[in-house]
């Protein structure tokens, strides 16, 4: 059921798991790192995560469309609720500060989809089964494609602004 | 039960298998966005995860500071107590009730200054219990003082301008000398190995540490280097601590690992005889 | 006195910046020759949180906020509708919003204050390197009347060290905040006249008060561990010590620090260290240490809500039973209550003088309250005292140096190591004249009688209370509640009505023939207090015989107590 531990997939159920597993976690992270920017007070990042997370949780029903494209039992998929810990790479949290700009965290989000794409192009070249390769071509296609569209979206936001993180308050102290 | 090396961690018996996010609460953490702890926390939920551990079963414990404000954000059987106090509250726990599993959270603050003496009796005793410390080397919660394991020379705090002027502690070195029967060393920003030791180290019996070096992007915002000379070391664990107490004092306090120790110490319990009545006991009063 | 005055809270989150901009007005109105006085409220992040700011406004001196403020000013309203009963805003006053950073809360709105608009986010922008709280700041001083120079003074001497450039765009945005707001009604100050001389005026905190305090007294060694909110103490005297001549040091734990500074006391160095209801609850046995081997030491406890770790960042009067009760045995000691800002430095200037004069752990009771308010006052009266440790020089001509000699006083020389012919072995056993342990009944019985004498038999003047006014109805309280009574009673003196104000700071000893006289001719007696479970009532049932009619108005924290709320219950109460 779990896969071997190098990480190799060589089964389509297996592959999927992983799939649908990423573009759920990536949901639940957006979603994580929406209530932080809420709690914070950046409400223009907050509504930024949120935006993102609904369009990963749009990357899950795709999962979804392509294990019916697959001939793979959805629900079979669905119902494995763990896939090991090497699928559970968490994004890097340093890189995310209160007062960040929309560019720095589609930069990171680019981030996340490229780690993503790395895994299914390294799964692709590491199974021996035909079917699992080109299915995770693909996926790491799909993340591509994502990545991409997180490009377009940069091009919205400006860059940089030299006071970005300057807070004039000192810290507070809380116990 | 007795001299046992292995221990069998049981998980879920209801047939239930659980992910991560059955471990977290509802509630939003107030760490500053970019600390530590949120990988921290994920790894943690993650570990639970794959020991499929019923979150009802659970316990973890802490004191107060930034870190111990960590049970509140998971869904498992939380203590925040009072300063420096976690591991003795874990103790009495687990020896009262030894069927759960208990975990330790705290910060470098609250786990080696105040809570300095009890780390050392908490590694003799050896209870069964894993023990997360989360060290930014820096006392958050009160805005930024040196703790422990900060640089004699860091001079950022009011309280120590010119620096503490005294050698940090080495919480893993004291941590052998003391009886810890699992010794390792992870990093926040390398989440997967350290969910990983925290499935070990939960199944390893006896008193687990791992020092988790976790950044404070406030107070220490330097740490964010952090992950550029953090390596991992490249042997195996040692089993008899003469070389492990050799590779940690040689270590540099950046290299996360395997484990850097585990012992075959048999765990401290409570193993009543629970062999009169209270009828009985009254015999010795007669005339 | 008849205060009258203008207050303000700023509001804002995340970056905003409104601490920083309370403390540039704080300091303006004390360049412009006013009075002021702020405290903050912040939410539960260490940075980018909610906070707010309230600065009170005058001609006359200020010790504690008003029951309303007139003027709030929000740079955005993010996670701040639950401060709605701490901001209190009066009906009649004003609201400064930014229609860009979302709607008033209701619960705000609730007041029925006019709202105004300042789009202080987007006008910012207009100004290179324009920041909205300094507009904010500009806002708010047109609509109070704040001189520009003020400001331009003050910024200069804050951000001066960023650079021309940086200071520039600060007071380009507060004069265009100033003229953003030329629609608003003003709100000034009004009644007396702002105070030209220089070199009379300072602006401080309680806590900082505390550490000169200490340091006048003599003060030398400090142990210090971090603790909210009394860190600020350890940390203004962690570099003003080194510069007299002193010392501090950081160590492990609150029982390192009590420990450390009895060490230090008995090596002849006055000493003391700072802390919270936590720690004073962790510090208890060895106090009671420092009370049986007679060692001078101060412990500071700036309370904050309690019990346990309790609300860490407001202020709370229940610490009082530990203060006087918290030690095992029959220990008696000394505890003090600071009652305003400026009365931290005189409190614990004496602290260290009775300290060392009776030779006896005593602890000063503070709050966040005062702790963390900034004032601007008038220079304090500063105070000296003849503070010596009666000490052994020599050895008696005849028999061996008697450390616990049963004097008449009780008070009995201590030898400072290093004191040829007077070496003792200090102890927390019971002890013979000598210092040596004993478990005779004769010698406990002494023992007890001496420690107890010393601090009965002491002359402690006019400093036990503050009494004020003429009454048969008298106002009954202690720290930080006092300025509040102040007002309140100098607002029904206006009005005809006449009260006593009696706010007692030596809290132990019990003093029965002082307290006597305060209150003769008394008929009833309010007794305010900050805890829940009224302890100051209780302890001064227990301590004093009290007028039939005695009423208790007692609330913990977290919201201050008002004079408003004071007048109310002394006027219902006819």
């Amino acid at each position: 059921m779990n896969p071997t531990p190098q990480g190799k997939i060589d089964n389509l159920e297996d592959l999927l798991r992983y799939a649908r597993k990423f573009e759920r976690d990536a949901a639940l992270r957006y979603s994580e790192l929406a209530d932080q920017m809420e709690v914070f007070n950046n409400p223009e990042l907050a509504n930024l995560f949120r935006k993102m997370a609904v369009i990963e949780q749009m990357h899950v029903d795709d999962v979804s469309a392509l294990c019916g494209e697959l001939g793979v039992e959805e629900e079979d998929i669905a119902k494995t609720r763990w896939v090991g810990l090497e699928a559970s790479e968490a994004p890097d949290y340093s890189e995310i500060h209160y007062q960040a700009l929309p560019a720095h965290m589609i930069r990171l989000a680019m981030g996340f989809e490229q780690k993503n794409a790395e895994f299914y192009a390294n799964l692709a070249k590491g199974t021996s089964n035909d079917k699992v390769r080109e299915a995770a071509k693909r996926l790491q296609a799909e993340e591509e494609m994502h990545l991409r569209e997180l490009e377009t979206w940069l091009k919205r936001y400006p860059e940089s602004d030299p006071d970005w993180d300057y807070d004039m308050d000192p810290p507070m102290e809380l116990e | 039960m007795d001299g046992e090396a292995v221990k069998t961690v049981s998980p879920c018996q209801s047939g239930i298998s659980h992910e991560a996010q059955d471990y977290r609460s509802e509630v939003k953490p107030v760490w500053c966005p970019g600390c530590g702890d949120y990988s921290v926390l994920a790894a943690l939920t993650n570990a639970l995860a794959d020991l499929n551990l019923p979150p009802e079963e659970v316990a973890l414990v802490s004191g107060i500071g930034c870190s111990s404000r960590i049970p509140a954000y998971t869904n498992v059987y939380g203590f925040h107590g009072v300063h420096g106090r976690a591991l003795p509250v874990a103790t009495g726990l687990k020896l009262a009730r030894p069927d759960l599993t208990v975990l330790v959270a705290s910060g470098d603050g609250d786990g080696f200054s105040i809570g300095g003496n009890h780390f050392l009796h908490a590694c003799r005793r050896n209870v069964d219990m894993t023990y997360i410390i989360m060290d930014n080397q820096v006392y958050g919660m009160t805005k930024g003082q040196a703790s422990p394991t900060t640089d004699p020379g860091w001079t950022g705090s009011d309280l120590t301008p010119e620096g503490s002027g005294i050698n940090p502690f080495q919480p893993l070195v004291i941590a052998l000398a003391a009886g810890a029967n699992f010794i390792a060393r992870c990093f926040s920003g390398e989440p997967v190995h350290l969910a990983e030791t925290i499935v070990e180290a939960i199944k390893h019996p006896g008193f687990s540490i791992i020092q988790v070096l976790s950044p404070c992007v406030t107070f220490r915002p330097e740490q964010r280097a952090w992950k550029d000379f953090i390596r991992p070391v490249e042997d195996n664990y040692a089993t008899d601590m003469r070389s492990a107490a050799k590779r940690l004092l040689n270590d540099d306090g950046f290299t996360i690992g395997q484990v850097l120790y585990k012992g075959d110490r048999k765990a401290y319990r409570c193993q009543p005889k629970a062999d009169l009545t209270i009828a009985q006991l009254t015999e010795e009063f007669e005339l | 006195m008849n205060t009258q005055s203008v207050s303000v809270v700023l509001a804002g989150s995340g970056g905003a910046g409104v601490i920083t901009a309370g403390t540039i007005l704080l300091e303006a109105a004390g360049e412009a020759g006013w009075y002021a006085y702020m405290t903050r409220s912040a939410g539960a992040q260490i940075r980018g949180g909610e906070a707010t700011a309230t600065l009170r406004f005058s001609h006359s001196p200020l010790f504690c906020q008003d029951d309303q403020s007139q003027l709030l000013v929000g740079i955005d309203w993010q996670n701040l509708g639950k401060y709605a009963k701490e901001m209190a805003l009066s009906s009649t006053g004003l609201i400064v919003t930014d229609p860009a950073q979302g709607a008033v809360p209701d619960q705000i709105l609730a007041s029925g204050a006019a709202v105004y608009n300042i789009a202080f986010k987007k006008m910012a922008r207009s100004v290179a390197g324009g920041r909205p709280n300094m507009l904010a700041v500009g806002a708010i001083a047109k609509v109070i009347g704040l001189p520009v120079e003020a400001i331009a003074a003050v910024l200069e001497k804050i951000l001066g060290y960023k650079g021309e450039a940086v200071l520039t765009s600060s007071l380009d945005a507060v004069k265009l905040g100033m003229e953003l707001a030329a629609d608003i009604p003003s709100r000034p100050v009004v009644g007396g006249v702002a105070k030209t001389e220089t070199g009379k005026r300072w602006t401080i905190t309680g806590n900082k008060g505390v550490g000169l305090g200490v340091i006048r007294g003599g003060v030398r060694y400090v142990a210090a561990y971090p603790i909210t909110p009394a860190t600020e103490i350890l940390e203004w005297l962690a570099p003003a010590l080194d510069r007299v001549g002193g010392a501090l040091v950081q160590v492990e734990d609150e029982l390192a620090s009590i420990n450390h500074i009895l060490g230090a006391s008995y090596g002849g160095v006055p000493a003391m260290t700072a802390t919270s209801g936590p720690g004073l609850a962790l510090m208890t046995e060895s106090i009671g240490l420092g009370v049986a081997a007679e060692l001078p030491v101060v412990i500071v406890n700036v309370m904050r809500g309690g019990p346990s770790t309790g609300i860490p960042t407001k202020a709370e009067q229940s610490d009082l039973n530990i203060a006087l009760h918290g030690l095992h045995g029959d220990a008696p000691h000394i505890v003090l209550g600071a009652n305003s800002v400026t009365d931290c430095i005189f409190t614990a200037q004496w602290s260290v003088h009775l300290a060392e004069t009776l030779q006896v752990p005593t602890i000063l009771l503070s709050d966040q309250g005062l702790g963390q308010a900034q004032a601007v006052v008038d220079k304090p009266r500063e105070f000296t005292f003849d503070t010596r440790r009666l000490v052994a020089e020599s050895p008696p001509m005849t028999g061996k140096y008697q450390r616990y000699q049963a004097t008449e006083s009780g008070v009995s020389e201590m030898a400072i190591p290093g004191t040829t012919g007077c070496q003792y072995t200090a102890d927390g056993l019971e002890h013979a004249e000598s210092g040596l342990p004993s478990s005779m009944e004769s010698d406990h019985l002494m023992q007890l009688k001496k420690r107890l004498r010393k601090l009965v038999t002491y002359d402690y003047g006019d400093y036990w209370a503050d009494i004020e006014g003429e009454g048969e109805v008298a106002v009954l309280t202690w720290g930080s509640c006092t300025p509040a009574a102040r007002e309140a009673l100098a607002r029904l003196k206006a009005k005809g009505q006449n009260f006593k104000l009696i706010s007692i700071g030596l809290l132990s000893p019990v003093l029965p023939d002082k307290f006597a006289q305060a209150m003769a001719g008394v008929k009833k007696v309010l007794v305010v207090e900050q805890s829940f479970s009224a302890q100051f009532l209780h302890n001064l049932k227990s301590a004093y015989p009290l007028p039939a009619e005695v009423k208790s108005f007692a609330r913990p924290g977290p919201l201050a107590i008002k004079p408003g709320e004071i007048c109310e219950q002394l006027e219902s109460w006819r």
